[in-house]
């Protein structure tokens, strides 16, 4: 996939559905979802447990496949797509920020973050990665801890570096899925502001599935997800 | 951040779990150069033993016929062709205390002067020894026991360049007994092992000075072994053909008077009487003109009532004087046909003895009608060989032929004959008729004439026979030592095959615990996809990680190996000495072997790791993320449908397999990997029948047992370990003969024969016939499976098929293509393709001594320097037979006409009463050894119940390992559940009733692995049962089994108990 600027939006939903199960026990958890998100735009998905909120954003991060529709990233349908090039597309334009941190415990802070340039052949070089690395560390106000192993993190801290390893490729599109779930109140907010500033600022859209109106609020849309189907405002 | 240093991390991070890879690599690298180690060690130490053995003596020569050279042979062929030459005397016969006690048969009396020591590159140990001064092995001091300088008393057979069982060889048996000291005892480092045969077991010798025993026996200046140094046979035979006597091959041609009855001017005759065919005809090539003839004696000659006793007669040639005879006449001398008072026409009678193959004596008669009266003038004394016993006597009183002779009978007139004409022949007839009924197999000349001079006859002799051919070979003893070496009894690959079941356990094992680790790690690999990792990299991180765990413990296992073989060998110097007995082995290890077990040991564990990473990263990556996935993949209906047709198709294809192969080893273990496999397949449909089951379990045990189709992988592989080790056990259990079972019956391996003996020094009477059966022996390389060494030429017994035949002695496993099994022991009078001998042998002496199969022919060195070839017509199970080829007693005579006597008996019970007993009593002074079969069968037996027990050793070990994974499948289990049984808990059951939960569940799995081996074991062996009779035994692996499945309960149960320790509630908080 080019990763040059383009004329057909970041991300183009079209009718995308998912079905799990057979039969008459099947549960439709999307129905015809439509979506247009332009590049460094922001977008909160908002619904209750269970609604699809999840599967959508794997739908979109390639991570599970409709069942129907078409999701295309930059004009290209992913699901046409090699297993190899969906891997390499993952690398290259997509972030993901999960509800659990997902970091690894025998890396430290650093290596951490840098993990994702070793997926992607063509990342740039280890001391550009590094140098990078630092200076979004920085930003987020992790620089002292990088060398500091998981374990060592608070929880909003460990939820601070996901959101720096999303980033450390420069993807196009960062999608996080409930990234406040599991933090405090205080810590929820720091990150609530830190996803909309890193959107603002590294220019990478932003999707994200939550249910909390607070972090919503800091995108420019919000979604609401009900019965498989999706309404933007 | 690189790929490596991820894996370092993750290395050390998960150090813990990776220990299990590391544990289990390390086992199988261990066992692997562990196993091969006592291999290389095996080889080693009998490399090392047959250097010991043969010093620096790289060839020897022996001659095949058992005759004795010139012992300056040896000076001239080590100017000739170099190296160090020792001349030997080689003898068999008995050692004892001078009181009887401590009487060691099979003693080798080898006489050496100071060239023998120097070849072990040591002083004459026996340097200015007087005549009762001798040297001793150490066996041999260890056996006779007492203090070395102590007396001691060495019997030895009298050698005879005539064969015992020859016609007119004087009287047999005659022996020698020295009263010696032991001087020094001679280790092996000083040639105390020196021995030709290939065998691990060190001989018992006394060497005696050269001089002194040649004078003993009445052979000065001659030796019947030479052993050469740094010669090779090659080089060695050449010297021999350049400085080879006529005297080398016991021949002499001697000048003739001229004025003798046939114009020859010289004579070639031999010591050994008989001038052996091949010779003859070589020398008959050689000197063209040549006239044989050959002298016998005749019991006597009659006319009418006038009759002449013991008279020599020759079958001659027509030349000279000597008439040409046709069949049925005779040329009588003058003094014959006045004595008897003949005249031309007259028809006379002569009785003779010839020798039967029993060495009994036949007398038979002859008519000849006279047709010469020759003049006494010139008759000499010339046609006579030196017959033992009558040659050299001066009175006709004092004959001593070996025949009975009543010499009342011989009259004044016979005296006088014998003292004017000696042995002159009083009679004549025609080569042919008189080789017709003197012949024998020694030969069928006692002499060749020739018309030119003694010194010509001879240079052209010398000239054209070929010493080599007539068998005065150097062999490669060396060469052929070492061989036999490396030839041997695989001991690696042994071991190897025995602990192929614990290498099994361990890799599955470690597969298991490496499985476990990377569902641990489920939500990494999740991570690593959502990242952009391509799915085979991230398997290729999991199987590299695993791969750097494994190198380790395969690192750490080539140097744990050592202890593995080391336990081994220490376990075949004790608790398995019947695997190899008289193994004297030391440890060393090549450092190949190292690697190679270090490279199989890792390759194994990489192969295992790969079969258990083959799922990592084909999960998708948001399964993999959601914490709590489920793990359990219960199998579906379909799938039970197929294993349960699978387990059908393979209980099919076992009995099919069993129906057609018989007892054979590849059946056993086809069926038996079939029904292992069908019973697997019925496992997992039953479990997946389990997991589909609609409506609720009753009660706790119905909970657990459904339990068990949770995780369809862990308990398969539970069950399969189990079912292996149960099979393997209970098979190898079921396989152990007791030599004792079936002894006194005809078809055992015993033949039904209560004795088996065998004597040093041969016996030339044999038993009474319904008291044994005889046996003749041409000692070869021991082919049994007592010796260690790849046997390079077997050993021979003849037999009078007949004696064995008529007693149904021995069962027939096998006979050649085209041979009825039925035929049995009249196999051996069978004629075969190609005039092969045809030869009868038990399958360890066949199958694994020689490497060879019913059908198979193959060539042998005969008792004349040739080679004959041998079909194995017929194959025998396990007997007191192992470790020779059994021939008929008419081919052993014409392939070792030199083998006098028996020396092996088949003995009845009855053998100690009646006549029996009284030629018991003659054979115990010929050094006899009397074993009861059954014994001897055990020692036999022994090597193969010693295998087992080791197979059974290693597989228990595998068992243990198994049982031990089943413990750990029970833990992770349990801890993967923990919140399961901590909600069960807070629902209000006991922690009691949890235990009982999680042990119902695995007792499902012990309860199908022990009973899927032990049925499979039932029915793989027994074909073997119903051939074997009753043989086997059941009891002991059937307890073997029960004892194994509790020990796997206790262990789930340990498991069970320790996994549910601490406090549950926490695990409910943690969901």
């Amino acid at each position: 996939m080019d990763a040059s600027p383009s004329p057909s939006p970041l991300l183009e939903l079209r009718a995308v559905g998912k079905r799990y199960g057979a039969g008459g026990t099947a549960v439709e958890v999307l129905d015809g979802v439509d979506l247009v998100l332009e590049s460094g735009a922001s977008l909160a998905i908002l619904g209750p447990s269970g609604c699809g909120k999840s599967t959508l954003l794997n739908c979109i991060g390639t991570l599970d496949r409709p069942t129907s529709g078409e999701v295309l990233l930059e004009g290209a349908d992913w699901q046409r797509l090699s297993p190899r090039e969906i891997a390499r597309l993952r690398a290259r334009r997509i972030g993901f920020v999960f509800q659990l941190h997902h970091l690894l415990p025998q890396c430290t802070v650093l290596e951490n973050i840098l993990l994702p340039t070793l997926a992607d052949p063509a990342s740039p070089p280890g001391p550009e990665a590094a140098e990078r690395a630092g200076r979004l560390l920085e930003r987020v106000g992790l620089s002292a801890r990088k060398n500091h192993r998981p374990g060592e993190l608070s929880g909003g801290e460990r939820q601070r570096a996901a959101v720096v390893r999303a980033l450390i490729n420069r993807p196009a599109l960062l999608l996080a899925d409930e990234p406040t779930g599991s933090l405090d109140a205080a810590s929820a907010e720091s990150l609530g502001d830190l996803l909309a500033e890193l959107n603002r600022e590294e220019g990478v859209a932003l999707v994200v599935a939550t249910h909390s109106p607070e972090l919503a609020r800091r995108m420019a849309r919000t979604g609401r997800l009900h019965e498989g189907r999706l309404r933007v405002s | 951040m690189t790929a490596f240093r991820y894996l370092l991390r993750s290395l050390f991070f998960y150090r813990r779990t990776h220990l299990g890879v590391c544990v289990g690599a390390l086992l199988a690298a261990a066992i692997l150069t562990g196993s091969l180690g006592v291999g290389d060690s095996v080889r080693f130490s009998l490399r090392r033993l047959a250097l010991e053995r043969l010093g620096a003596v790289s060839a020897a020569l022996v001659p095949s016929g058992g005759g004795f050279f010139r012992e300056r042979l040896a000076g001239e062929i080590a100017a000739h062709a170099g190296g160090q030459a020792a001349p030997i005397l080689l003898l068999r016969g008995t050692a004892a205390r001078p009181d009887g006690s401590s009487l060691c048969r099979d003693v080798q009396i080898v006489g050496v002067d100071a060239r023998f020591w120097r070849l072990w590159g040591g002083a004459d140990l026996l340097e200015g020894a007087t005549a009762s001064e001798a040297a001793v092995n150490d066996r041999l001091a260890e056996r006779l026991g007492g203090n070395p300088g102590e007396p001691f008393v060495v019997r030895v057979e009298e050698p005879s360049l005539l064969s015992r069982d020859a016609p007119l060889s004087g009287n047999a048996g005659g022996s020698v007994a020295l009263r010696l000291r032991a001087r020094a005892v001679v280790d092996a480092a000083r040639g105390g092992r020196f021995s030709l045969r290939a065998s691990q077991v060190p001989p018992l010798t006394v060497f005696l000075p050269l001089e002194g025993l040649q004078k003993e026996i009445h052979q000065p200046g001659r030796a019947n072994g030479l052993l050469l140094g740094g010669v090779e046979a090659e080089a060695a035979n050449a010297a021999l053909r350049a400085a080879w006597q006529l005297a080398d091959l016991n021949l002499e041609v001697r000048p003739l008077a001229a004025q003798g009855l046939e114009d020859a001017r010289s004579e070639l005759h031999s010591g050994q009487i008989f001038l052996d065919s091949a010779l003859a005809a070589a020398a008959r090539e050689a000197v063209p003109g040549a006239r044989g003839a050959l002298t016998y004696l005749a019991n006597e000659i009659r006319l009418g009532e006038k009759a002449a006793p013991y008279s020599l007669v020759t079958a001659a040639e027509e030349g000279g004087a000597v008439p040409a005879l046709g069949q049925g006449e005779i040329a009588l001398n003058a003094w014959l046909a006045e004595d008897l008072g003949a005249r031309m026409g007259d028809s006379v009678v002569f009785k003779y003895y010839t020798v039967g193959n029993d060495r009994r004596l036949q007398e038979k008669a002859a008519r000849f009608t006279v047709r010469a009266i020759l003049p006494m003038e010139r008759l000499d004394a010339s046609w006579m060989p030196p017959f033992p016993g009558l040659a050299g006597v001066g009175n006709c009183r004092d004959w001593n032929p070996g025949i009975p002779m009543d010499l009342s009978r011989i009259r004044p007139k016979d005296e006088a004959y014998w003292k004017t004409y000696r042995g002159a022949p009083k009679a004549f007839v025609g080569l042919r008729a008189g080789q017709a009924i003197w012949g024998n197999r020694f030969g069928a000349l006692t002499s060749l004439r020739f018309s030119d001079e003694a010194g010509g006859v001879e240079k052209v002799l010398r000239e054209r026979i070929d010493p080599v051919r007539a068998g005065l070979a150097f062999q490669p003893v060396r060469a052929q030592a070492l061989r036999a070496g490396e030839g041997a009894q695989d001991f690696g690959g042994l071991f190897l095959g025995f602990s192929f079941f614990l290498i099994a356990a361990a890799l599955l094992l470690m597969a298991m615990l490496f499985v476990f680790s990377r569902e641990q790690r489920a939500e990494e690999a999740g991570l690593l996809l959502a990242l952009g990792f391509e799915p085979q990299r991230v398997r290729r991180w999991a199987l590299a990680e695993g791969g750097l765990a494994a190198a380790l413990g395969a690192l750490a296992g080539a140097a744990a190996g050592a202890l593995y073989a080391r336990l081994a060998l220490h376990g075949l110097a004790t608790i398995w000495r019947g695997a190899a007995p008289y193994g004297e082995f030391r440890y060393h290890a090549e450092p190949l072997t190292l690697a190679l077990g270090a490279g199989i040991g890792f390759a194994a564990a990489m192969l295992a790791l790969a079969w258990a990473a083959r799922g990592e990263g084909k999960r998708p990556a948001a399964e993999l993320l959601a914490r709590g996935a489920e793990r359990e993949r219960p199998l579906s209906a379909r799938a039970g449908r197929w294993n349960a047709g699978a387990g059908v198709l393979g209980l099919a294809a076992a009995c099919a397999v069993l129906a057609g192969g018989g007892r054979s080893a590849e059946a056993f273990f086809g069926a038996g990997a079939l029904l292992l496999a069908a019973g697997i397949a019925g496992s997992a449909a039953f479990l997946a029948r389990l997991a589909q089951r609609e409506g609720g379990a009753r009660g706790l045990a119905a909970i657990g047992v459904r339990g068990a189709a949770r995780h369809p992988g862990r308990s398969l592989a539970t069950i399969a370990v189990l079912a292996s080790g149960v099979f393997l056990t209970i098979a190898t259990g079921a396989f152990r003969q007791d030599p004792l079972a079936h002894a006194p019956e005809r078809g055992s391996g015993t033949g039904g024969f209560a004795w088996f003996a065998r004597t040093t020094l041969p016996v030339y009477e044999p038993p009474p016939d319904a008291d044994g059966v005889p046996l003749r022996v041409w000692e070869g390389d021991d082919a049994s499976c007592l010796n260690l060494n790849r046997a390079q030429t077997p050993g021979f017994l003849g037999v009078r098929p007949e004696a064995l035949a008529e007693r149904r002695a021995f069962r027939f496993l096998e006979s050649a293509p085209g041979l009825a099994r039925e035929d049995g022991w009249r196999l051996l009078a069978a004629p075969q393709p190609g005039g092969a001998v045809p030869a009868i042998g038990d399958e360890a002496t066949v199958r694994w001594g020689l490497g060879l199969a019913a059908g198979d022919v193959f060539s042998c060195p005969d008792g004349r320097g040739g080679t004959f070839p041998v079909r194995i017509v017929g194959v025998l199970p396990a007997s007191v037979l192992e470790g020779n080829l059994v021939i008929s007693e008419q081919e052993f005579l014409r392939r070792f006409p030199g083998e006098a006597g028996w020396r092996a008996f088949l003995l009845e019970a009855s053998v100690e009463r009646g006549a029996g007993a009284a030629w018991l009593e003659g054979a115990q002074g010929r050094g006899m050894e009397r074993v009861p079969a059954s014994r001897r069968l055990g020692d036999f037996l022994a090597v193969e119940n010693s295998y087992l027990a080791i197979f059974q050793a290693l597989g228990g070990l595998g068992l243990l390992l198994g049982s031990a994974g089943l413990a750990v499948v029970v833990g992770r289990n349990v801890a993967e559940r923990r919140g399961e049984f901590a909600l069960m808990q807070a629902l209000g059951f006991a922690p009691g009733a949890l235990r009982r939960l999680v042990l119902c569940e695995h007792a499902v799995l012990v309860a199908l692995g022990v009973g899927i081996g032990a049925l499979s074991a039932a029915v793989a062996i027994l074909p073997s049962v119903e051939a074997e009779g009753n043989g086997l035994s059941w009891m002991g692996p059937l307890g073997t089994a029960l004892a194994l499945a509790g020990c796997a309960l206790a262990w789930s149960g340990l498991a069970a108990r320790m996994s549910l320790r601490g406090p549950l509630l926490e695990a409910l908080r943690g969901e």
